[in-house]
């Protein structure tokens, strides 16, 4: 009788390639040399066609909305994630409600669960837009901005330079005290070189100032000895300074950085390389953007995400303008994940207000009952009035007010000009929604803009915004969620929907679903 | 309805509607390549596919004829293990062997669909197991040392080497 064994390699391969990426296949590789064997072509192939299908714009978008039935993660904007083997974290970040969370959750990727790891140790203050990042077994996070307090009144935001590291073994947070310590900042961007924690730009607050302003310091933590070092630049090219950008690693000696935002109505698209070779001076080269046409409205409020020597940006899909012989093409390929959320799928309309249950790391007991009722439409209002505080009366954009921000630009964007394009724009989207059977008539969706690094390095560097190939619609409009790779995925979770349709119901625009861009089947 | 005759390994013969036999592949290749539906005698041997093994196959073809056709590019089909239809799961409710074999001829047979079904059925039996319980179920041997299985439990096949 036939054995598995008499299965030809490519067979058993394909059987390998049905298997979850993560823990299950990684036992598969420890069952024979053989299998082992099977299970690096199928990650090799995995790997190839999810950058061909980044290429071709051509990726399959899925999503998971949380299941009421298991604990899960709090909807939040403005969080840090992390990716580490079969789990993704995720920390803190905004509530519905004008708070910070200093929750850790863990995403079980091979199960695909929310987990929460009740670690124990010194916490960190509830913040939003710190960094989190990966390094032997822990992560480590640092700055991050919060609310100010209610009382006295008008004060700014509130910045950390508090360094936290999570050791994920002994799920356990431990304070670290450095004698040297960057100013408070948020919206910064970090990498991790060997023992290094490269920290460029954000929105900083150096002693002594009263406001905020935007950085281009660079700020090294040596993650051995927990010494920071502030890092001395050659010459006098480098770029202004921003937070919200997004930063990848090239090589070794050198970073890349792109877009990021220097204030209300100053959205940066520019790139630049650091060079990191001279310990005693890194140099900054400006690199020269090709594929103009191509590129995204906003690289700011949208992280991007490294795959293979490409960045992956999720930005509003132009469907009439990039798109124009596929704007006829009406359903879009996004499905979700319907068998796992029948009856979990959360539904604005009926859903009850988020009540923010784990801020501040526990569940729940800190609020008010009555305050739940009400919170949604008041917390919106004060938002929206802090926005215009900020933008009128403050030099300085605030972090507070990105989402606020987005939307007074989105006001100011539709003129005359554009109001046959927004006409043509609604018709599509009343036909969309047609098809779709939803209410929502001038909803937005994001799509993947992807940048070519190939030539980054090179003597005059040049990195090419791709021309799109494909019509690909992902899930609506939002900013501020996190997006990481995982194994032949990439996962974006939260955000909020960059949307004005639903003034006045901020709760329902923040999401905590999980959206998952993977590649097409190709089947051998 | 024009019917041919399939030979098995141990030389049994099947009478099978042409449309049916056309759902394998290399079946339809050969009629098409040898113009052998003309002959209306003629009989397909298949010399890799034992008897039990081509009923099975013919029984699996006969209730799926009326399939639609799959879609040309897979857009719309996720890869998922969960979707087998019921009368499949039923259908495979057969011994490690069998389904080997049926394996192996719908990969010689050219037969996608059911390629896809019975391939999806061993990746569920593998799913969640330990690497020693994968072993057991298949009855594999291992064929690491203790230091060489340490080492592939900590490798990350993820990382670049390309």
């Amino acid at each position: 009788m036939a054995n598995i064994k008499d299965l030809p390699d490519e067979v058993l391969e394909f059987i390998l390639s049905l298997i979850s990426p993560y823990q299950d296949l990684h036992d598969c590789m420890a069952v024979s040399k053989r299998w082992r064997r099977c299970v690096h072509n199928v990650v090799k192939n995995r790997r190839r066609n999810l950058n061909r299908s980044i290429s071709d714009f051509n990726v399959k978008w899925m999503s998971l909305t949380p299941s009421e039935v298991y604990p899960t993660i709090s909807k939040r904007y403005s969080h840090s994630a992390a990716i580490h083997e079969n789990a993704m974290y995720v920390f803190g970040g905004c509530t519905c409600s004008m708070t910070t969370f200093n929750d850790l959750w863990k995403f079980d990727l091979s199960k695909r669960q929310w987990i929460r790891p009740l670690a124990t140790g010194t916490y960190p203050s509830p913040k939003a837009c710190s960094s989190l990042v990966y390094h032997k077994n822990s992560l480590v996070l640092f700055g991050g901005w919060t609310y100010p307090p209610t009382y006295p009144l008008y004060q700014s935001w509130h910045l950390f330079n508090d360094l936290h590291v999570y050791d994920i073994g002994k799920n356990h947070w431990r304070a670290v005290g450095t004698a040297l310590t960057p100013p408070p900042m948020a919206g910064h961007s970090v990498s991790i070189i060997d023992n290094w924690m490269i920290v460029f730009g954000g929105l900083a607050k150096p002693n002594n100032a009263i406001d905020c302003e935007k950085t281009n310091d660079i700020w090294k933590l040596n993650l051995n000895d927990w010494v920071w070092t502030k890092q001395e630049v050659e010459g006098t090219k480098k770029p202004q300074g921003r937070f919200g950008q997004t930063q990848v690693i090239l090589d070794n000696s050198n970073i890349f950085i792109i877009g990021g935002s220097g204030g209300s109505n100053v959205s940066y698209g520019d790139a630049w390389v650091l060079n990191m070779s001279n310990d005693n001076a890194w140099k900054w080269t400006p690199v020269e953007i090709r594929g103009k046409p191509n590129k995204p409205v906003n690289i700011w409020s949208n992280p991007g995400c490294k795959v293979d020597n490409k960045i992956v940006v999720l930005n509003r899909v132009q469907t009439d303008t990039i798109f124009p012989l596929n704007s006829s093409r009406c359903p879009p390929e996004y499905r979700e994940e319907a068998q796992l959320n029948v009856s979990a799928r959360i539904d604005s309309a009926s859903r009850q207000p988020d009540l923010d249950e784990n801020v501040n790391g526990r569940r729940g007991s800190l609020r008010m009952p009555h305050r739940e009722n009400n919170a949604a439409g008041p917390s919106y209002e004060g938002i929206g009035s802090a926005s215009i505080v900020n933008s009128v009366a403050r030099p300085g954009p605030s972090i507070a007010a990105f989402v606020d921000v987005e939307q007074n630009l989105r006001y100011s964007g539709v003129s005359l000009k554009d109001r046959t394009s927004f006409l043509k724009r609604h018709k599509e989207a009343e036909r969309r929604a047609e098809w779709k059977g939803n209410k929502n008539n001038n909803s937005h969706f994001l799509g993947i803009y992807v940048l070519d690094l190939e030539h980054a390095l090179d003597e005059k560097p040049y990195v090419t915004w791709l021309t799109p190939k494909n019509f690909n619609k992902g899930p609506e409009e939002t900013i501020l969620y996190t997006l990481v790779q995982g194994k032949s995925e990439l996962i974006m979770f939260g955000g909020i929907q960059n949307d004005t349709k639903s003034l006045g119901q901020l709760n329902n625009q923040i999401s905590n679903s999980l959206h998952f861009i993977s590649a097409r089947d190709h089947i051998i | 309805m024009p019917q041919i005759k399939l030979q098995s390994s141990d030389g049994e013969t099947f009478a099978v509607d042409v449309e049916i036999a056309k759902c394998s592949v290399t079946i339809k290749t050969m009629l098409e390549d040898l113009g052998m539906d003309e002959e209306e005698e003629e009989v397909v041997p298949l010399p890799n596919v034992n008897s039990a093994i081509l009923k099975k196959v013919i029984q699996w073809a006969t209730y799926h004829k009326d399939d639609p056709p799959p879609p040309e590019d897979d857009e719309n089909k996720e890869k998922r293990t969960d979707d087998i239809s019921s009368w499949d799961a039923d259908f495979l409710k057969v011994d490690q062997g069998t389904l080997f074999e049926l394996i192996l001829a719908a990969n010689y047979l050219d037969i996608k669909g059911l390629l896809d079904v019975t391939c999806k059925t061993v990746a569920n039996m593998i799913k969640g197991k330990a690497p020693e319980e994968i072993r057991k179920t298949f009855n594999i041997k291992n064929d690491f040392t203790a230091s060489e299985e340490e080492q592939v439990r900590k490798e990350n096949e993820w990382c670049e080497e390309k």
